[in-house]
């Protein structure tokens, strides 16, 4: 019920060359994504942005129809930031880099989120902020923390939809389009879900705590994610997209 | 109240690299006023069959008549709120569910959803405690703050107070003291004896549900794979355990008796009427 409209951690589950990188050079390439994405100023460079986007969305071999759910998320926003630069008579050129700017980070954060496992993500995060521990920043209590939250999204989505199966049985329409019957309808989720949130939390850490788990301790990963020569090549496709429009911006 | 599954099938997660089906070719008639049980091993898909009576999922294929009302794919159910009103469903842990600050607001909250005038409500209230067994002192309480068994029973009158035709329990037994399970037990017999109702219980408990229920449904491999009434479903040790099922330790201790000793003890349900077959055997 609940699963059909939540796409945070969706992963695919299928075999391809994207879904066989290393988290740790997916977030890379995300990153040098959207600073590419937001120093192309011009049509020409968001289309070719767009077609490289294209080439790795069907280099996934998930379907198409999943992006499209995705997309369709965004109506809504892309209508008012239509609107309201049109309100403030911005230039059309200047709308449609802002739409497809929008339309690409989405497609390109699916990416990331349909071909790798939460848990991945996770652990490409912390070896990313590792550099960050030289500086006295807890990056392991970070990670666990992000873990914990992760691997609890699951969890947390049978247990809302479990709720509203029940709480439907007694009349609440989640549906409805009246304002009230709607705070009704969230109130007799959300009251529950923190209460059992609360609940669960309490007995996980008192769980870590009885196996002896020490945050301070020095730990090793059990992962054996291995950085290949396709990661390579991408990130030094992304990087070499990204020098050459630096370039182009600093000679114009 | 005629409850029936017609060749229904479902798959979670359908046209997706995570489809699973878990019902296929279904065909199940919910005996009227009796107390029927849904048993099968974890991920059997006994919780999916109660689920679709509601109308809170609906089957890929096939289709289930609920008394005037046809569940079906792809079509509309005409009035959905009378098909909940009739058919209250009581979920696992349904104490985790409470939103209210009393258990009278919890109690009526469903009434008052449906529009109710106070004094029906009060009225109905009320009813539903004493069917229950809970006094009119309860009212005022924190939910939160009850026993376990209490917690359960405010549940389970918060669905009583809809006066349902028929009602299903999904694990009503988890997280009970043997003292509430007996409670449990009295309760379920008088809803069906005293106010004929309709009884769907899912459990995994099996020697709960021998000492209550009339007709079983076991459930394995997609489709029900043996029916009848406790004796008939519950002397299948053999094909039980070969399905992964629990059988009640009583019958587990007679069908022992004749595997080691050869000797056939008679169906009982309570277990001193055992020890005084077995006492007449010895002497």
């Amino acid at each position: 019920m609940l699963h059909n409209y939540v796409m945070i951690g969706r992963y695919y589950p299928i075999t391809s060359r994207i879904h066989n990188m290393n988290p740790l050079s997916k977030i890379l390439c995300t990153i040098i994504f959207v600073v590419l994405l937001f120093l192309s100023n011009d049509l020409f460079f968001t289309g070719l942005i767009t077609l490289f986007v294209i080439l790795i969305v069907l280099m996934t071999k998930v379907p198409l129809k999943i992006y499209w759910q995705a997309l369709k998320s965004l109506k809504i926003l892309i209508f008012f930031i239509i609107i309201i630069n049109l309100i403030f008579n911005v230039e059309y050129q200047t709308i449609i880099i802002l739409v497809m700017r929008l339309i690409l980070i989405v497609l390109y954060t699916s990416v990331l989120t349909l071909t790798t496992p939460p848990t991945e993500i996770t652990y490409g995060l912390e070896k990313f902020f590792t550099p960050l521990r030289l500086i006295g920043i807890p990056v392991n209590k970070m990670a666990l923390s992000l873990s914990l939250a992760i691997h609890f999204i699951p969890t947390i989505i049978d247990q809302a939809s479990k709720i509203m199966k029940a709480q439907t049985c007694r009349g609440i329409n989640y549906t409805t389009s009246k304002i009230k019957d709607k705070l009704i309808g969230f109130k007799s989720l959300l009251i529950p879900m923190i209460i059992n949130s609360i609940k669960k939390a309490d007995i996980l850490a008192m769980s870590m705590e009885l196996r002896l788990y020490n945050i301070t301790s020095k730990r090793t990963n059990f992962r054996m994610n291995k950085w290949g020569f396709f990661d390579t090549y991408m990130l030094l496709v992304h990087s070499t997209i990204l020098i050459l429009l630096i370039i182009r911006e600093v000679m114009l | 109240m005629e409850i029936k599954f017609e060749n229904v099938g479902y798959i979670y997660n359908e046209k997706t690299p995570l489809a699973k089906e878990v019902l296929k070719d279904l065909n199940i008639e919910i005996k009227p006023n009796q107390i029927n049980a849904i048993i099968g091993k974890s991920g059997s898909g006994k919780t999916t069959i109660i689920e679709m009576i509601n109308a809170l999922i609906i089957p890929t294929t096939g289709r289930i008549k609920v008394d005037n009302f046809l569940i079906e794919p792809e079509k509309r159910i005409v009035n959905i709120e009378l098909l909940r009103f009739q058919v209250g469903l009581i979920f696992e842990f349904p104490e985790e569910q409470f939103f209210n600050s009393t258990v009278e607001k919890e109690i009526s909250f469903g009434l008052k959803t449906f529009k109710y005038k106070t004094d029906e409500i009060n009225k109905r209230v009320k009813n539903a405690l004493q069917m229950v067994g809970l006094d009119e002192s309860y009212l005022s309480r924190n939910p939160h703050t009850l026993s376990s068994g209490e917690k359960r029973k405010v549940a389970i009158t918060s669905i009583l107070v809809f006066n349902p035709k028929v009602i299903i329990f999904d694990e009503p037994t988890v997280g009970l003291d043997s003292n509430s399970k007996n409670n449990l037990i009295r309760l379920i017999k008088m809803l069906k004896n005293k106010y004929h109702k309709t009884i769907v219980i899912v459990s995994q408990d099996v020697d709960f549900l021998h000492k209550l229920v009339d007709y079983i449904f076991v459930l394995s491999d997609k489709k029900i794979i043996l029916e009848g009434n406790k004796y008939e479903v519950f002397s299948q040790v053999e094909k039980l355990k070969e399905h992964g099922i629990g059988v009640p330790k009583i019958i587990e201790f007679t069908h022992k008796i004749l595997v080691n000793k050869g000797v056939k003890m008679g169906y009982r349900d309570e277990i001193k009427d055992l020890i005084k077959d077995i006492y007449r055997h010895v002497t």
